[in-house]
């Protein structure tokens, strides 16, 4: 049972991790009204991409991308192909463990440095170092604990909204497309591409198509119009755009005189907190995997250690968070190669694997 | 392999102790309340209240400070203290009325910034000494200097006459295009802790005008606060509103923005004059409710500020940079109208006439 649903709820939790902190602010950056269209340009952006991304992941029934590449073109190929994915994988490895440790210090505990609140990679590290099964299993039992929060708390931050903070509804000249914040909010969007890395080990059968896709459309769509609507309505488009975490500051707002504790966001912010140390212990074990198996033959543990090590000391040079919004920024290139890109070339790959078949 | 276990499981001693440059309770100072006034010396004067428990009774400490910026004046307040101060359990802000006059946008900038003082901390301003405020001894009753955030809330001692603003509230009106806040207006009482005066009508950061308990039950019904119940007084009856709710329907045509409001009210008769009648009653309370909400827009429209968030309507209707100077140029000129709806839900314990015509005896019909 729990083998089943694991990397569903796996792909719902680093989904919701991401997309309630940096995003909402990028597209109150980007435009000034109508703020669905650049969150309905992203999620079908992702959308398509997911569902070619799974097409050609079901053609190679027991192999992840690196075996799907090596079947069909040379070794160095795949290597150079890939190489992008791990260094993206590797570089939001220490994007998440900074600025979700920032986000600690503004929320939550302003008096511990920065370099003891990333430690909590000791743990994604530990929980990287077993299998990958492991990591699944251990994302469903957060999730068993940690999402009835996060609900609570979504739901409860509707108390303050006002509905005619939603117009402008229309925006007959979309400009989001020229501003640079709406490429870095896609940084929630490369959630998916986990996916190809752990495939030997779930279910992609039609069936399990169709439940991603589902999951996407009609859970995490509405979760993403959430993230921006909800500091919207509460707020209104003027003051929401002033704040650094629109959501964080909406749901600063609740005010609930049964519930005994004063803050609802601290529950908030250290669910999503456990949702990003499990993120974080499936992109290190993702990256070790993949440089194990592609680059040099050195244990998957091993990479492992080293990854963390590498990951937590750049982490430790990133001063301040205009840094952090900035390699956010410089990151654009790599994930849209790894978003856009990957897909479709895994899906090429596919068709040549599945013609070269038919000829054989 | 067994050793490691150990290992592993000692792990967590060390990493979940949680205890980073922990501070215990006894020595820390929580202030419920902070006053800002104008210095003599310097441009603020702020102060705290502090309660400190002191063999089994409740004893308040006030503290003040003068300085250039409100956290500067805290700092200086840390500097006399024994004890370390956190503002994280404020529960209010006063500030002085001359200060509202002339703006609080620092002020609210401030508290919005800080992460110690939370955002949903209320905004009151007061009318007279702010030292009298804080230094109050305090009161029978009161638990741990929970009497300020007592008056305010729903669960205690708050009625639909009074107004409530938190400090995101305030600062969404200091940048929303289309609406306005009303705060409260506090003054010192003889037997209680304070009496509420009205409330004070903001420009963006500046307070304009005040506006009586009355007004603000009708600023509560608009802003859709409307909760519980309260009495109206007239000429031949009074009644118990039970419910208040209103409808808007903003138009813009050729004849200029228009906002068409519909008031409905439920209400049950607590005492009346004898001969008085259902009907006389209604248009009674109609009357009375038309002629405040003309009297408190009329004044609210010569002060340019929207509490009552009529452009909030005109948000789908306007373009952006039409909308940036809704306060200035288009709400002056908005047409307001109310119809009000009465529903005499029951006459209490004793039977009320309709209308003035005396039922038609039997032998009539």
């Amino acid at each position: 049972m729990i083998e089943k649903t694991a990397p569903y709820v796996t792909f719902l939790i680093i989904h919701i991790s991401l997309v309630f902190f940096i995003y909402p602010e990028k597209i109150f950056e980007a435009t000034d009204r109508a703020h669905w269209q650049p969150v309905v340009a992203g999620c079908l952006l992702e959308f398509t991409m997911l569902w070619l991304y799974l097409k050609a992941l079901v053609v190679f029934p027991h192999a992840d991308i690196m075996d799907m590449m090596n079947s069909v073109v040379p070794k160095w190929v795949t290597r150079l192909v890939l190489l992008p994915l791990v260094i993206y994988f590797f570089a939001n490895i220490i994007l998440h463990i900074r600025s979700h440790s920032e986000v600690l210090t503004i929320v939550l505990t302003p008096h511990i440095p920065i370099w003891a609140l990333m430690l909590f990679l000791v743990i994604s590290l530990f929980s990287a170092l077993s299998d990958i099964q492991s990591v699944l299993r251990a994302c469903f039992v957060t999730a068993f604990i940690f999402v009835p929060i996060v609900c609570f708390c979504v739901l409860s931050s509707l108390q303050n909204t006002k509905l005619q903070n939603i117009m402008p509804l229309g925006n007959a000249h979309p400009d989001f497309f020229y501003q640079a914040p709406f490429y870095s909010g896609f940084f929630t969007f490369s959630s998916f591409l986990f996916l190809g890395i752990i495939r030997p080990y779930i279910q992609l059968e039609a069936k399990a198509q169709k439940y991603y896709l589902l999951l996407y459309a009609g859970l995490l769509f509405p979760l993403t119009l959430a993230s921006i609507y909800v500091p919207l309505l509460v707020f209104g488009q003027e003051t929401a755009s002033k704040y650094l975490f629109p959501f964080i500051e909406a749901m600063d707002t609740i005010n609930l005189f049964w519930l005994m504790f004063e803050r609802v966001t601290i529950f908030y912010v250290t669910a999503t907190l456990s949702f990003i140390i499990m993120y974080t212990a499936l992109l290190i074990w993702m990256t070790a995997m993949m440089l194990h198996k592609l680059y040099f033959g050195f244990s998957r543990r091993g990479w492992s250690v080293l990854v963390t090590l590498a990951s937590y000391i750049a982490a430790c040079f990133i001063p301040n968070w205009t840094t952090i919004e900035e390699l956010i920024w410089l990151d654009t290139g790599l994930r849209f190669y790894c978003i856009a890109g990957l897909p479709v070339i895994l899906s090429i790959i596919g068709l040549v694997y599945k013609r070269r078949r038919a000829v054989t | 392999m067994r050793f490691r276990r150990a290992l592993l499981v000692l792990l967590p001693l060390v990493l979940l102790t949680g205890c980073w440059e922990s501070k215990d309770i006894n020595k820390r100072a929580l202030p419920v309340a902070m006053g800002i006034c104008k210095g003599e010396h310097q441009k603020y004067r702020v102060g705290l209240r502090i309660p400190e428990p002191k063999g089994g009774t409740m004893q308040i400490r006030h503290i003040e400070s003068e300085a250039a910026t409100i956290s500067q004046a805290i700092e200086s307040m840390r500097m006399k203290m024994e004890n370390s101060i956190d503002l994280l359990h404020l529960k209010l802000i006063l500030v002085s009325e001359d200060l509202a006059r002339e703006g609080i946008r620092d002020i609210i900038e401030y508290t919005m910034q800080s992460s110690a003082i939370q955002s949903k901390t209320l905004v009151a301003i007061v009318n007279g000494e702010l030292s009298a405020f804080l230094s109050a001894p305090s009161e029978d009753g009161e638990e741990a200097g929970q009497g300020f955030y007592d008056f305010f809330s729903k669960q205690a001692g708050w009625t639909p006459y009074i107004s409530e603003a938190t400090i995101w509230e305030v600062y969404r009106s200091l940048y929303s295009y289309t609406e306005d806040i009303a705060i409260p207006v506090l003054s010192k009482e003889q037997e209680t802790m304070f009496r509420f005066k009205g409330s004070a009508v903001m420009y963006r950061d500046k307070m304009v005008n005040l506006i009586t308990p009355n007004e603000t039950l009708l600023y509560n019904i608009y802003q859709n606060k409307y909760d519980g119940a309260h009495i109206e007084v007239m000429e031949h009856a009074s009644v118990v509103v039970l419910g208040a709710k209103v409808q808007k329907k903003a138009t813009l045509e050729s004849g200029g923005p228009r906002v068409m409001n519909r008031l409905k009210v439920v209400v049950t008769i607590e005492e009346m004059k004898e001969g008085t009648t259902m009907s006389m009653i209604e248009k009674e309370l109609k009357d009375l409710l038309q002629k405040r909400f003309q009297q408190l827009t009329a004044k609210l429209q010569k002060n340019q500020s929207d509490i009552l968030g009529f452009g909030q309507y005109f948000r789908n209707k306007m373009s952006l940079p039409e909308l940036k100077q809704w306060r200035e140029k288009t709400y002056p000129q908005l047409q307001l109208e109310e119809a009000v709806e009465v529903v005499i839900r029951n006459g209490g314990s004793i039977k009320t006439p309709k209308s003035g015509v005396d039922r038609p005896a039997l032998s009539n019909s």
